[in-house]
């Protein structure tokens, strides 16, 4: 990946149940995108990945998900809209779930999640933590400053 | 050498290339800007496109919508933000620069082939 396609991929939140919320819309924006603009509204992982930066081993995860919750059909390795999912319409995602999956604002810088929900702000500590972030910690235990690993630093 | 006309300009100007096609329009599809930013010299998938403009709008450049059409499925259509119409101008500041520097790089070449041609 170059630069270019690093600055344009999606940051997504690190905990698990944000990660399927924020996922989930991203799929369903992209489907419903590439439907609009006439080019169907069939994907398989390799698109995905194309399209929002998700490694298709992932991806697939999410796909599968996405099958077991009604929104989309599976036929071999690619998945379409289902009728449940083109009801459900691209102006519910947009509206529904763009504040819940948007990062949070305030001190932050725009990609930041922390502030998102509980499950992000421990995502994130555990994160550091991963990081070998110790030294921040113990200089600043409450965490007011730094760095998550993906490239920003801020202040809660 | 082949020139391809298409595929001349590197990556790093699709964003200043997708804010000329949006500059272009008060509100912009997704296929109307990559045509604009094919049109402008640089070949570009969709994806590239959508995951550009998926960024800017995250950072805010850029604001979109869903809109209802009497005749297919809904579109998304962009709208450039106030802090994007900043990036905007000053997208089109750097593409001048660029332009004037490659273009006095050029010149220089030109008149060193003419002095060795003499």
């Amino acid at each position: 990946m170059n630069a270019q396609d690093e600055n344009a991929s999606l940051v997504a939140p690190k905990s698990s149940a944000l990660q399927m919320l924020y996922w989930r819309s991203e799929i369903l924006q992209v489907m419903y995108w590439l439907r609009g603009e006439g080019f169907g509204d069939i994907v398989d992982a390799p698109m995905v990945e194309r399209f929002l930066g998700v490694e298709a081993r992932n991806g697939i995860g999410y796909l599968d998900r996405l099958v077991e919750e009604g929104y989309l059909t599976v036929d071999g390795t690619f998945y379409a809209l289902s009728d449940f999912g083109l009801k459900q319409g691209a102006r519910e995602f947009a509206d529904s779930f763009s504040e819940l999956t948007k990062p949070a604002h305030g001190e932050c810088s725009d990609d930041c999640w922390c502030h998102a929900s509980v499950d992000e702000a421990d995502a994130c500590m555990a994160h550091r933590v991963e990081h070998n972030h110790a030294m921040d910690l113990k200089h600043d235990p409450h965490g007011h400053t730094h760095d998550h690993g993906h490239g920003h630093t801020h202040d809660h | 050498m082949t020139t391809n006309n298409a595929s001349v300009l590197p990556r790093r100007f699709l964003r200043p290339l997708l804010f000329l096609g949006l500059s272009q329009s008060d509100r912009s599809y997704g296929y109307e800007l990559a045509e604009a930013v094919r049109g402008f010299g640089l070949s570009i998938d969709m994806a590239g496109i959508y995951r550009e403009l998926r960024s800017m709008e995250h950072k805010d450049l850029l604001s979109s919508e869903w809109v209802s059409s009497d005749n297919g499925p809904d579109r998304r259509v962009y709208i450039v933000t106030e802090s994007g119409r900043e990036a905007l101008n000053q997208a089109i500041a750097d593409l001048e620069l660029a332009r004037d520097q490659l273009s006095a790089a050029l010149d220089a070449v030109s008149v060193n082939a003419a002095k060795k041609a003499r």
